[in-house]
């Protein structure tokens, strides 16, 4: 099977600052990849480059396409929702719709405006003067309209309040994912996202860090917390972490087997957050 | 055919967005001067042409007449002028909503980050572009000879009411068929477009500087040529660049048009405006009588489209304002990366 996004010793540096630095990745079709990294890894740039708003050196293509040279066309089949700031307030909500309609050969209005039956939002109203979670409500309803292979979601939870923010990703996962089509999504969120996705990645300093499905992530990261007198024991199997917790200390391994862990106290699949803040902090020590 | 649909769905947005600017601007003007016209039709008819005499005794030297027996032409003459009184006006409403809507064009998307939802949907930034060029270069111009006309229908039917209750005056039906209204429209689209087309690099490099201003695109669109025109006149001290871009602003008047008032009356004739006058007198010839059209008001012939576009500046003007479109569609495309 062919990737749908395939990136190839991807380069982009701001001055002296490598936003991406000789990154290798492969998105495959019908997969939810989440794009984890701290502020400044990267993650933005990475999804400015496959939705070709900025230039990298490198190989990268997007369904069979260099995203820059051809964003028009791909823009057919991509999509792409970042937070609540891009939509224009004085642009009205019907208006919208038409625009859509009129520019996009694969968007549906009926689709659109059946999503739009089911929230408070008007059609006559300004952008502007809607919340910032009906601006994401309208937004996802502009997108799900769309027949198009790759979502692409830029923190698209950010600054909505935890029950918008739920009930965003339910009616992502409900409404629109099915095994033909690709979201891409970076969050800070981590825990918000964790159970929907198939892959994550993490970025950090312009390096891919992690890239697993997380089948094989449950498979390869373990964590066990031990007691004071068994630390030594652990630190001998070669953690990449240690976080000291409540006068226990949690160590983090990767390949190593459950059983041999399994000895020295709980095992447990690691969270995603925890991983991240281990495998970041392991890289780049403080 | 999806293309055109696509283009017309931006041009648009482009009236959404802008359309205090470009939609409400030129009719709020419009109803103004109607009511000016209203309040001002109180004087009569009669007096008004009475106070434009003087005016018509210099255009045609001789013709001294009194308003309460206005000949033919005279009344034409009255009527053409004033039609043709609030042109200049609207002209210049047209120069600011250009210059305003240009410079917000490819600005106002990037100030509000509204840019990467444009850029979100299958539109190349090069149809972008084009889309907003239309809009100020045939959009506006248009929506102004638009607005041209209800004031010419407006104040044409405030007259004739005027005519029908003053006594001794040219009566309604005499106005109607003195006001060459059909062949006005037509002179006033071809002017709109001509003017558009000569300002054409004027509105490139407006639109060029709101693609690439950080901020203040009115600073990036004006501040450069006049410093380069400064600089120009201090150093060198002459000032060709100040004369150039006067010439694009007004440039197309003389070439667009043939101000001879001997070729729009019809007091003489004039062999060289052969190609230009054929059509005109049957546009003008409401009275049917061939004497009338041979001597009434000839507005077409101050059409001289061949002049324009045998212009080099003409022309040249295109191509200085298709290298300042690609320009625009190249910094549209790679602004927003840093």
């Amino acid at each position: 099977m062919s990737a749908l996004v395939s990136a190839r010793g991807l380069r982009k540096h701001y001055g002296r600052v490598h936003a991406l630095d000789g990154v290798n990745f492969d998105i495959e079709a019908g997969r939810i990849v989440g794009l984890i990294g701290p502020n400044g890894a990267g993650k933005t740039t990475a999804l400015k480059a496959i939705l070709g708003l900025t230039r990298c050196s490198g190989e990268l293509s997007v369904l069979g396409r260099d995203p820059v040279r051809d964003r028009a066309r791909l823009m057919q089949e991509v999509c792409f929702i970042a937070d609540t700031g891009i939509l224009p307030r004085w642009l009205r909500v019907h208006q919208a719709l038409d625009y859509v309609a009129g520019v996009h050969p694969r968007f549906s209005r009926e689709r659109a405006e059946s999503f739009l039956e089911r929230t408070e939002i008007r059609r006559k109203a300004r952008i502007g003067t809607l919340s910032k979670g009906m601006i994401t409500q309208l937004h996802l309803a502009l997108i799900m309209a769309i027949e198009a292979r790759l979502l692409v979601l830029d923190e698209p939870t950010l600054g909505l309040d935890l029950l918008f923010r739920r009930t965003f990703y339910t009616t992502l996962l409900n409404d629109y994912f099915d095994e033909e089509r690709t979201i891409l999504v970076t969050t800070h969120q981590v825990d918000e996202i964790e159970h929907i996705l198939t892959d994550v990645m993490f970025i950090d300093h312009g390096a891919i860090v992690l890239d697993e499905s997380m089948d094989t992530l449950a498979e390869r990261y373990l964590q066990v917390s031990v007691n004071p007198d068994r630390v030594e024991q652990a630190r001998a199997l070669g953690p990449f972490s240690e976080q000291p917790l409540m006068g226990r200390t949690v160590l983090m391994y990767q390949d190593t087997p459950r059983e041999r862990l399994a000895e020295l106290g709980e095992v447990r699949t690691p969270r995603l957050a925890d991983l991240f803040v281990a495998r970041v902090s392991a890289e780049h020590p403080a | 055919m999806n293309t055109v649909t696509a283009m017309t769905t931006q041009v648009r947005r482009e009236l959404w967005e802008h359309r205090g600017l470009l939609a409400y601007t030129p009719f709020v003007i419009a109803a103004v001067l109607l009511a000016l016209a209203i309040g001002g039709v109180g004087f009569g008819v009669g007096q008004f042409s009475a106070l434009v005499e003087g005016d018509l005794d210099d255009l045609i030297p001789g013709a001294g007449v009194s308003a309460r027996e206005l000949p033919p032409e005279l009344l034409r003459a009255v009527m053409l002028l004033t039609m043709t009184m609030s042109l200049t006006l609207f002209v210049a409403v047209l120069v600011v909503m250009i210059f305003f809507y240009a410079l917000d064009a490819l600005y106002a998307e990037r100030r509000d980050r509204s840019i990467l939802f444009w850029r979100s949907l299958p539109v190349s930034d090069l149809r972008t572009v084009l889309c907003k060029l239309v809009t100020a270069v045939l959009v506006a111009p248009l929506l102004v000879v638009a607005a041209i006309m209800v004031v010419q229908v407006g104040s044409l039917l405030i007259a004739m009411a005027g005519a029908a209750f003053t006594a001794g005056g040219p009566s309604p039906g005499e106005l109607w068929r003195a006001t060459p209204l059909g062949s006005l429209w037509v002179l006033q689209v071809y002017g709109a477009i001509a003017m558009a087309l000569w300002w054409l690099p004027l509105i490139a490099w407006l639109l060029l500087a709101s693609a690439w201003a950080p901020k203040a695109p009115l600073v990036w669109g004006v501040l450069p040529p006049v410093a380069l025109g400064l600089i120009e006149r201090m150093t060198v001290g002459t000032s060709w660049l100040f004369s150039a871009l006067g010439e694009r602003v007004i440039g197309f008047a003389p070439r667009a048009f043939e101000f001879d008032a001997r070729r729009v009356f019809g007091m003489a004739g004039d062999g060289d405006s052969v190609d230009i006058t054929i059509g005109a007198g049957s546009v003008l010839g409401n009275s049917g009588d061939a004497a009338a059209v041979e001597s009434g008001l000839n507005v077409l012939a101050l059409a001289t489209p061949g002049q324009l576009l045998a212009a080099p500046g003409l022309w040249g003007g295109l191509i200085v304002a298709a290298v300042l479109v690609a320009g625009a569609v190249y910094v549209r495309r790679y602004r927003g990366e840093s």
